[in-house]
């Protein structure tokens, strides 16, 4: 039997997958689209029931992708029996989707989620003249506390009932469904814990340091807090390179190569989880929407939108997650602007280049040039996103986000999320570092033994010329080559290549690590802008980068040399 | 008094009269509750951004769709 649960987003089908299943799902994407799908399996008394948890849609009117994925699976897989959720708080609106799939004729169960929120509020459902009217079972429950997960159980058996066809057009459905909702809608209002915390969260002079506040805590959480597990990793590859390195021969030597290219993106494995634990945590707490709200006025100045923000910030750790957390936000022409500004936010593995340059240089002053940096980056993202907006993604932003109420989060949600998301960021940075490992060893040792005459260095030797203004090495250009791969291999082929940083001047080395800071994203950033805005905007990101990174260093070259 | 949603100033009402704009547009809107007949109520501004509140949700709504909101404030003139 297969059962597909159909509902709005924020009415709880993640938690009801979970009770019914005893947590036996799990996520995917439905097929050729990047849509999540959650899919479980129950024994209910020996029988074998399959869940769907189709994507949280308002109606199936509009052309979203979610609607389409929700729309086509009811028509072509034809479920055995739908079970729509719906938020017992907010009966009216939801009921517009249940008249929807009154239309389908498909056999249905009605669940009145969250009741206990619902009362909270004052609110309650006569639930017997609401499953007289669609003709339908209608079970209450509390899904997060495994509440009427039983009734539902043997509701689901009995195999539900084909509703009755209510409403023809859709303002026909809107019409009716208000007036069922005031047919089985009994309130008494009080104020909810809800309303009080967006009384602090949400207040026009708390509202900004609180969020500035959490956001610092997120930070630290992100890289304090897996500070020793990063160092663990680093230990175990370092090792783990050193005994392969004792070996003699070919094979051991590529093998090294390519233990250590995934050795030096795992190690940031630790930052990302835990920053996406964190995430998760602001996402399921229903805080996120509120951000969006609170950043909106210094954003909108940039003709970017609140969400943009927390894709930025997340670049700091790493700019692959932080262009995937784009897809959260709602209009497109200011998600396509965010995603191409994302580069220019200094993700963690660019932090080693500036220690590296400002121990040599700065000794005094380090942090002041480090905290520069970030901020040149911050500067020249967010004016490039309203260049991007002014010229090539046009129009007033058109969003309208729902605030869903505060939820503690589930441990398990949390932990799910988290994991889809990092198995996207194993799967996909780790088949193209492995690749570029071999090909860097490769380019390193070949036709000679010694860099200098090897292919990077020929390399290197032929684009030199193009930073000839800056007066850099050719070794520190082929630095910034193998940077392409990861913004981290730059620090690791400067020590390979033993290159005499301390020989280069203070205005040199100032504009090499802002270039470091600004050039193209690397591989796996590279990718992902693929995959989310199409192989031409990928390219137009690295050429933009470049540029912007090339301009900013000569200017810092031209000023400081006029300076000193 | 009819004028557009964008149009309202915190902490004032209205009433929805007439959804202006394509069909997605439409369709978007009044699949979340914000169909003619409900009151609209504005419980903050902030930049592009508008903080509304309809049938005891929630939401925050961008200017570029507030402005296909037609509301009647009730205000005669």
């Amino acid at each position: 039997m297969r059962v597909a649960l159909v509902g709005n987003p924020n009415v709880g089908k993640t938690a009801l997958i979970n009770s019914l299943t005893g947590g036996n799902f799990t996520v995917g994407n439905f097929p050729g689209v990047t849509v999540e799908k959650k899919e479980g399996r129950a024994l209910i008394d020996g029988k074998e029931v399959v869940f769907i948890d189709l994507p949280g849609v308002y109606s199936l009117q509009a052309k979203s992708l979610d609607e389409k994925v929700t729309r086509d699976f009811l028509v072509k897989e034809k479920p055995d029996l739908i079970v729509n959720v719906v938020n017992a708080s907010n009966l009216e609106r939801n009921l517009y989707l249940t008249l929807e799939l009154t239309d389908f004729q498909i056999p249905m169960i009605l669940v009145l989620n969250m009741v206990d929120m619902a009362e909270r509020r004052g609110i309650k459902i006569d639930s017997k003249r609401l499953s007289e009217i669609l003709g339908v079972p209608v079970v209450e429950c509390v899904a997060n506390r495994g509440l009427g997960i039983e009734d539902l159980k043997r509701e689901i058996l009995k195999g539900g009932k084909i509703p009755k066809r209510i409403g023809r057009s859709f303002e026909e459905k809107v019409r009716i469904a208000e007036k069922i909702a005031r047919d089985v809608v009994v309130v008494r209002r009080r104020i909810t814990l809800s309303e009080t915390l967006d009384d602090v969260f949400m207040d026009k002079i708390l509202g900004l340091p609180v969020f500035f506040t959490l956001m610092w805590m997120m930070f630290t959480f992100t890289f304090d807090v897996a500070k020793p597990l990063v160092d663990l990793i680093d230990l175990i590859f370092s090792n783990l390179v050193k005994l392969i390195s004792s070996n003699n021969g070919l094979i051991f030597e590529v093998l090294a190569s390519v233990v250590k290219g995934v050795g030096s993106v795992l190690v940031f494995l630790p930052n990302i989880t835990f920053l996406f634990v964190a995430l998760s945590i602001l996402e399921l707490s229903g805080y996120m929407p509120r951000a969006v709200y609170l950043l909106d006025s210094i954003m909108s100045k940039f003709k970017l939108q609140g969400r943009s923000i927390i894709s930025m910030i997340m670049g700091f750790g790493c700019n692959v997650p932080a262009v995937l957390a784009t897809r959260s936000i709602e209009d497109d022409r200011i998600r396509k602007a965010t995603v191409l500004a994302i580069p220019f936010m200094s993700c963690s593995a660019r932090l080693p280049i500036y220690v590296l340059f400002t121990e040599v240089f700065f000794p005094k002053s380090g942090n002041l040039v480090i905290m520069s940096l970030y901020l040149l980056g911050v500067s020249v993202g967010l004016v490039s996103a309203l260049l991007f907006r002014t010229l090539i993604f046009k129009g007033e932003a058109e969003y309208i986000i729902e605030l869903p109420h505060y939820m503690l989060p589930n441990l398990r949600e949390v932990l799910m999320l988290t994991w889809n998301r990092v198995k996207h960021f194993l799967e996909k940075a780790g088949t193209i570092i492995v690749g570029m490992a071999v090909l860097l060893w490769f380019v390193t040792s070949y036709p000679s033994g010694n860099v200098e005459n090897s292919y990077a260095g020929l390399i290197g030797k032929s684009i030199q010329p193009i930073f000839n203004p800056m007066g850099w090495d050719y070794k520190l250009v082929v630095a910034l080559l193998t940077g392409f791969v990861a913004k981290e291999v730059v620090v690791e082929t400067i020590n390979l290549l033993h290159v005499n940083v301390a020989g280069m001047n203070p205005v040199q080395a100032l504009s090499y690590i802002a270039f470091a800071s600004l050039y193209i994203p690397c591989l796996a950033t590279i990718a992902v802008i693929r995959g989310e805005m199409g192989f031409k905007w990928a390219i137009f990101s690295v050429f933009y980068t470049f540029s912007v990174a090339y301009l900013v260093s000569l200017a810092i070259i031209g000023v400081g040399g006029w300076l000193v | 008094m009819s004028l557009t949603l964008a149009g309202l100033v915190c902490g004032e009402k209205g009433r929805v009269v007439n959804i202006v704009g394509g069909r997605g547009a439409v369709m978007k809107l009044m699949a979340m509750g914000i169909v003619p007949g409900k009151e609209v109520k504005v419980e903050g501004r902030r930049g592009g951004a508008m903080l509304i509140s309809v049938n005891g949700t929630k939401f925050v709504i961008g200017r570029g769709l507030a402005m296909k909101v037609i509301v009647d404030v009730g205000k005669e003139g």
